[in-house]
């Protein structure tokens, strides 16, 4: 699984790292940070649900 | 080697740039903009920028000013086609390529001239008066009911503002979506304790520091009027060098080409562009289509690789705990239907057979699958 930001459109909601905190995190400095970009198998359904439930439509996901 | 002159420093002009730049390394690409602001994201100027949760570091996209020649406060003021060039206060640029991307510019209501109280919120430079007003104020008047008038009345209320939204229309958002978001919408507000004069007609006037508001019968003081009535694309620099359809936008093909010219393009806000999957052109004013339409103005312009913009539009407003998230073009004269979704509400827009548009509140697990329900359908026939 390969993850891409679009940090063009991501506007840090934070959704993602709700939903994959092990994958995403919103730092004190206001921007993602993708700190898992080959996450494990038992992961890729929380992360395709980032993707889905992103707000902004920022994140691709490939498999 | 070719030079590209792209005019307009904000999203679309920055990742077009961006792109360019990508695909062709040895391109002069030289980006024009009229604000001395590095290239930034638009949205969080009425929400998260104004509650000071998202900083002026924050907004910035990144790569700004990277890759190409940006030259801040330097608005074009006129095109020259004859010559290839782009007409500044100062200088002129010569272009092989040209790519516009000059976005919107708030409609400016007759008797709501900007000075100290009356304000038009458009770049960081008026997301900062506003912030800086809001930190002082008990009253604010919001004079448009439509998206981003909701946005900052939700914020201005987590201040602690007292805020009313005077609309001339019967509902908020009239002319973006249909009576049923129109409502969702008007009840989050009015919980919020936002007080709503719709169907209104507004006078204002000057009382000492404040501003008299008057609507038919009732009237109050205010202390910083904000206009929001909508925007229109910023093309009056070209002095009609270029052609414009109904919507006022630049008529563009479905690559982005503007018609006629194979060397000219535009994106974002300023483009009306032709939609492959509407079959006809449409403008927009949402974050993500100037940010995709971008890609697609670079491809066509410096590859020649032409891909059309087919995508299905996609915009969004937050308004505190409400997530509205539109899809396509959920026109206010098409027919408004609710279907239930576990969580939120969702609501199509149907011309004939075809779903042309939908609306989710609250509900954003459904994109994906609403986006594919609306591809399929408009695709269908």
């Amino acid at each position: 699984m390969r993850i891409e930001v679009d940090y063009d459109k991501c506007q840090s909601n934070a959704v993602c790292e709700g939903l994959a905190p092990s994958v995403f995190e919103v730092r004190d400095d206001g921007f993602l940070y993708v700190i898992n970009e080959n996450p494990p198998e038992d992961l890729h359904a929380a992360v395709h649900a980032a993707q889905e439930q992103c707000p902004t439509q920022a994140i691709s996901v490939s498999d | 080697m070719r030079r590209l002159v792209v005019v307009g420093g904000a999203l679309a002009g920055h990742r077009s740039a961006i792109h360019a730049r990508r695909l062709d390394p040895d391109l002069d690409i030289t980006v024009l903009a009229a604000e001395d602001e590095l290239p930034y994201q638009r949205p969080p100027l009425s929400k998260g920028y104004l509650l000071g949760t998202v900083s002026a570091q924050r907004v910035r996209l990144r790569g700004a000013g990277e890759g190409y020649r940006l030259l801040t406060s330097t608005p074009a003021t006129g095109l020259d086609l004859a010559q290839s060039r782009v007409l500044t206060h100062e200088a002129a640029y010569q272009f092989d390529l040209l790519i516009v991307a000059t976005g919107a510019r708030p409609h400016q209501l007759e008797g709501f001239s900007p000075d100290e109280s009356v304000l038009y919120l458009r770049t960081v430079g008026d997301a900062n008066r506003l912030k800086e007003a809001l930190s002082r104020i008990h009253h604010l008047t919001i004079v448009g009911g439509g998206f981003i008038g909701a946005e900052v009345a939700v914020s201005a209320r987590r201040l602690g503002v007292e805020v009313t939204i005077v609309e001339q229309s019967a509902h908020l958002l009239s002319r973006a979506v249909g009576t049923g978001v129109s409502r969702l919408i008007e009840e989050n507000l009015q919980q919020l304790g936002i007080q709503l004069a719709l169907d209104s007609s507004t006078t204002i006037e000057s009382v000492d520091r404040q501003r008299l508001v008057r609507d038919g019968s009732r009237e109050w003081l205010t202390d910083l009027v904000v206009v929001g009535v909508g925007v229109h694309p910023s093309t009056e620099w070209l002095g009609g060098a270029l052609p414009l359809r109904a919507d006022r936008g630049i008529a563009v093909n479905e690559f982005g080409l503007v018609d006629g010219y194979s060397q000219i393009a535009a994106a974002g806000d300023v483009a009306s562009w032709h939609h492959p999957l509407y079959a006809r052109p449409l403008r927009f004013e949402h974050f993500e289509v100037a940010a995709n339409q971008a890609l697609h103005t670079a491809e066509a312009l410096v590859k020649n690789e032409r891909v059309a913009y087919g995508d299905l539009p996609f915009g969004w407003s937050d308004q505190g705990e409400l997530l509205v998230q539109i899809l396509g073009v959920p026109s206010p004269d098409l027919a408004e239907e609710e279907e239930s979704v576990v969580g939120g509400r969702m609501f199509l827009y149907r011309r004939d057979d075809r779903i042309e548009g939908a609306v989710l509140v609250n509900a954003p697990e459904e994109l994906m699958t609403l986006r594919d329900r609306i591809l399929s359908s408009l695709s269908s026939q």
